[in-house]
């Protein structure tokens, strides 16, 4: 009986023994489901929500890292425009001398092709501003002509939450009026008409706002180049005024595109913030709930030891005493 | 009396105490045997004779028999926890080997397979152009196949030794009850003809059969008039008598141990004792890790494919699967009809399994959904028709006769059928449409979104938190399992100390009745010296 029990005893202690030591190897007191089926549970909620937003956070890196190198791209951009606003100006000054007309002729033909070359830009493999046809240049290199589609592509940062990462060139390069305007320029009225897709047609009108002097169209701001640059060839003053509306307009409209570029920088910026805390948080709930305290497991272990010892010596004198040995 | 009863006297004081001295003997052999029971010798005095001058004087001692020291109540409980703790025992085992095949805390579930493979689709979704993405899918993907299916492997081979342990388990009852059946014949042999005595070795032989059986299965018991004892299983006779009744291992179609005596199926019977434990053990780890795992591979493989057949892959096809679809897999038992199972709209399909039942004219027939128990479909049969239902059709080939039955289930090969089916990356639908290539990831973010999406054919749940149920119920049962262990071992500890202090040897016990009897052995024998002398005394006269 006294041997049953022992043996049990010392058992008993020996697993308590094993279970110790596991956690002290692995330094989890979660070893499996059973050690603690609650525990287990929110550890792999913890673990599934710190893995979610690892996820997003890449995807945020992703999305950031387009996102800023777009902005280079759009701060030259909003600067060739501007030069490029200048130059209507200068153009209709300096018409008569050939010598500057030549050089902003040059001027123009040059910011035309730094301006498709940006229109152009890819990222890695990715067409920036082409919509969704990523894998087309967004603007033909003879016509001008927008290759691209209007699709904005979303970048998933939280549950729920996405952030556009392009404007498909359209909307940068393009987008100049909304409505018919009329404006008056050096006694002439100049008609802007927006057409089928981006088409923005310019009549320029005499005096009496009937007769047209002069008409022609665009779709984009590279287009609006070339017409620039022929016009100051072309010593066509008129159509170099008509220009400086628009070009005026679609400094804004780049202007406003990099706000919102910045502020979509900005949320995923936010987001990254969010995240860290959430990620410590986890952690720190992730740690509470699975890791071993391993002082306190080198403690019990300590004792359990102690323990252990004084079963095994009490045992053994226990055993050796019995009637028989006082019987000769 | 004359002085010759004097050595009758002392003869039967040197009897006794030797009869006693054997028994002691015996106890003291028998100190570490299990299930035996302490004995001592019933002492009684001998009948008086007549003396002289008529007086009544004592004539010495004899052995009325030998008592076991034993407690039927205590006996009995000890039989019931020896049941009590072989289910816990055996539950313990088997729900412990279950819990190690979801168990996350090591690494080895699913968890991060599943997280891993939503989390790759919106990879794509960010980069639906990038190669290295679609290709990083396609890995994540069939890791997560491998892992889903090394799972259910572990689970099939644990059923496997489960249904074997139970096969052998079987055999071993069969020993013991031919054990049990074999000391019946020799006890009521010996007990025969005799009022008071036992034959107390023989039935402490049988009790520890008894209580080695009670180990295994909840077995009943009792003792008949003639000493014999009656065991029953599953309420029917085990042992009666002379006879043990085999009881019979079968394997039934699914593939599980069934366990029958006298060709009646007791199976669902058996409650407690280790094979009560198996048995309820296997039906859990069945019902609910296994058809658990198939049933989120199942709805895994229905929600992706649909939600991926529905996006443009780069080179602009469509309506492609991602994972192999879905298989029905089906049975049935029938004398010359066969049944085949096809999907026929995959958005219906409910991931339940269906019973089809004729009736005795064999000519109507009721579709049951085996996981709600409702009526799906039901009808006059015409040969050669399809019969459908949720997103199924049937049809049957051959006679069917009368009460003929066949199940469907999406689930049998959900995961032995679970597969990438896709091996280009660019058929990889990311585009929600066919003229948004390669920019356009939307259906690459709804298949991403459905990490978070509730599934109607898991209850609602997200597959993640259907996964982390199934991890929390393997754990639970087993934590249950392990607690109702450690309580069954303590409670037999305590009734086998119980048990211990009626029926158990105790050594200082035994050396002092040693002493007792060896001195009564040395009186009697100083007595027959002394009569010895006394007839000296007289034969010198």
């Amino acid at each position: 009986m006294i041997f049953d029990q022992l043996t049990r005893g010392m058992q008993r202690q020996t697993e308590d023994l094993g279970r110790l030591n596991q956690q002290l190897v692995t330094g989890k007191k979660i070893n499996k489901p059973s050690d603690d089926v609650l525990g287990m549970r929110n550890a792999m909620d913890y673990r599934l929500n710190l893995q979610e937003i690892e996820q997003f956070d890449r995807n945020g890196q992703q999305a950031s890292t387009i996102l800023k190198f777009t902005e280079t791209i759009m701060t030259t951009v909003s600067d060739t425009l501007s030069q490029l606003s200048s130059l209507v100006r200068d153009a209709s000054r300096g018409m008569s001398d050939p010598a500057s007309r030549a050089l902003n002729e040059e001027k123009a033909k040059q910011l035309r092709d730094q301006l498709l070359d940006m229109a152009n830009s890819k990222f890695g493999d990715r067409y920036l501003f082409s919509g969704f046809r990523t894998d087309t240049r967004a603007y033909d290199t003879t016509t001008y002509n927008y290759q691209g589609d209007q699709g904005t592509m979303n970048v998933m940062i939280d549950k729920g939450a996405s952030v556009a990462i392009n404007d498909p060139g359209d909307k940068v390069f393009s987008k100049v009026f909304s409505a018919p305007t009329v404006v008056q320029v050096g006694g002439n009225f100049v008609h802007y008409t927006p057409g089928a897709g981006t088409v923005t047609t310019v009549e320029i009108r005499a005096s009496d706002d009937t007769t047209v002097l002069d008409s022609f169209s665009f779709s984009n701001t590279i287009q609006m180049a070339d017409i620039l640059g022929s016009a100051i060839a072309a010593q066509n003053g008129s159509r170099i005024d008509a220009l400086a509306t628009p070009f005026t307009m679609i400094v804004q409209n780049a202007a406003n595109i990099q706000s919102v570029n910045q502020l979509r920088v900005k949320r995923i910026d936010d987001q990254k913030n969010l995240n860290i805390s959430a990620t410590n948080l986890l952690k720190d709930f992730l740690s509470k709930t699975e890791d071993a305290d391993l002082t306190q497991v080198a403690t019990e272990m300590k004792q359990m030891q102690v323990a252990l010892t004084a079963m095994q010596i009490s045992s053994s004198n226990m055993l050796q005493q019995s009637l028989m040995d006082f019987l000769n | 009396m004359s002085i010759l009863g004097l050595f009758n006297i002392g003869k039967s004081a040197l009897f006794a105490s030797q009869a006693s001295l054997s028994v002691i003997n015996n106890n003291i052999a028998n100190v570490n045997t299990p299930g035996y029971a302490r004995q001592d010798v019933v002492l009684q005095i001998s009948n008086p004779i007549q003396g002289g001058g008529g007086h009544l004087i004592g004539a010495g001692v004899t052995t009325s028999g030998i008592r076991r020291s034993y407690d039927r109540f205590i006996e009995a409980q000890l039989t019931q926890q020896y049941q009590f703790l072989g289910r816990s025992t055996s539950l313990e085992k088997t729900l412990g080997g279950a819990e190690q095949i979801f168990n996350d805390a090591s690494g080895a579930g699913l968890q991060k397979n599943l997280v891993e493979f939503f989390n790759a689709w919106q990879d794509v979704a960010t980069a639906p152009e990038g190669q290295s993405q679609r290709i990083v899918l396609l890995q994540k993907a069939q890791s997560l196949v491998t892992n889903a299916r090394r799972m259910e492997s572990n689970l099939v081979t644990l059923l496997k030794q489960t249904n074997e342990s139970i096969a052998d388990m079987a055999g071993t009852v069969n020993t013991l009850a031919t054990g049990i059946s074999a000391l019946n014949k020799k006890i009521v042999q010996l007990e025969a003809g005799l009022s008071s005595e036992q034959a107390s070795d023989l039935r402490s032989q049988r009790d520890n059969l008894v209580n080695q059986l009670s180990e295994l299965a909840d077995i009943s018991s009792f003792e008949n008039r003639d000493g014999s004892l009656t065991v029953t299983l599953g309420m029917r006779n085990l042992v009666s008598g002379e006879k043990a009744t085999p009881l019979v291992a079968r394997t039934d179609t699914n593939g599980n141990t069934e366990l029958s005596l006298d060709n009646i199926n007791i199976t669902a019977l058996i409650e407690t004792g280790q094979l009560g434990g198996l048995i309820a053990a296997r039906e859990d780890i069945i019902d609910n890790s296994l058809v658990g795992l198939r049933k989120l591979v199942a709805s895994l493989t229905k929600e992706i494919n649909l939600q991926h057949q529905a996006g443009f892959g780069l080179d602009g096809s469509t309506n492609n699967n991602f994972f192999s679809p879905l298989q029905l897999a089906t049975g049935g038992s029938s004398a010359g009809a066969s049944i085949t199972a096809a999907i026929s709209d995959m958005s219906q399909v409910t991931l339940d399994e269906y019973d089809i039942t004729f009736d005795a004219t064999a000519t109507n027939y009721t579709v049951t959904n085996r996981q709600t128990g409702s009526v799906v479909a039901f009808g006059l049969y015409s040969s050669g028709s399809t019969i459908s239902f949720e997103g199924i059709d049937v049809a049957i080939s051959g006679a069917i006769t009368p009460q003929d039955s066949f199940s469907v289930s999406p689930l049998t090969g959900a995961v032995g059928n679970f597969g990438v089916a896709l091996s280009d990356i660019r058929t990889i639908a990311a585009s929600a449409s066919a003229g948004e290539l390669p920019g356009n990831s939307s259906n690459a973010q709804q298949v991403a979104q459905l990490a978070d999406a509730s599934i109607a054919a898991l209850g609602g749940a997200t597959f993640l938190q259907n996964y982390t149920g199934l991890v929390a119920h393997a754990g639970a049962v087993s934590a249950a399992a392990s607690d109702s262990h450690t309580f069954d071992d303590s409670m037999l500890e305590a009734i086998r100390a119980k048990r211990e202090s009626a029926s158990g040897v105790s050594l200082d016990e035994e050396a002092a009745n040693m002493i007792r009897f060896q001195r009564s052995y040395e009186a009697g024998a100083r007595m027959i010296k002394i009569t010895d002398e006394l007839l000296q005394t007289i034969l010198n006269l």
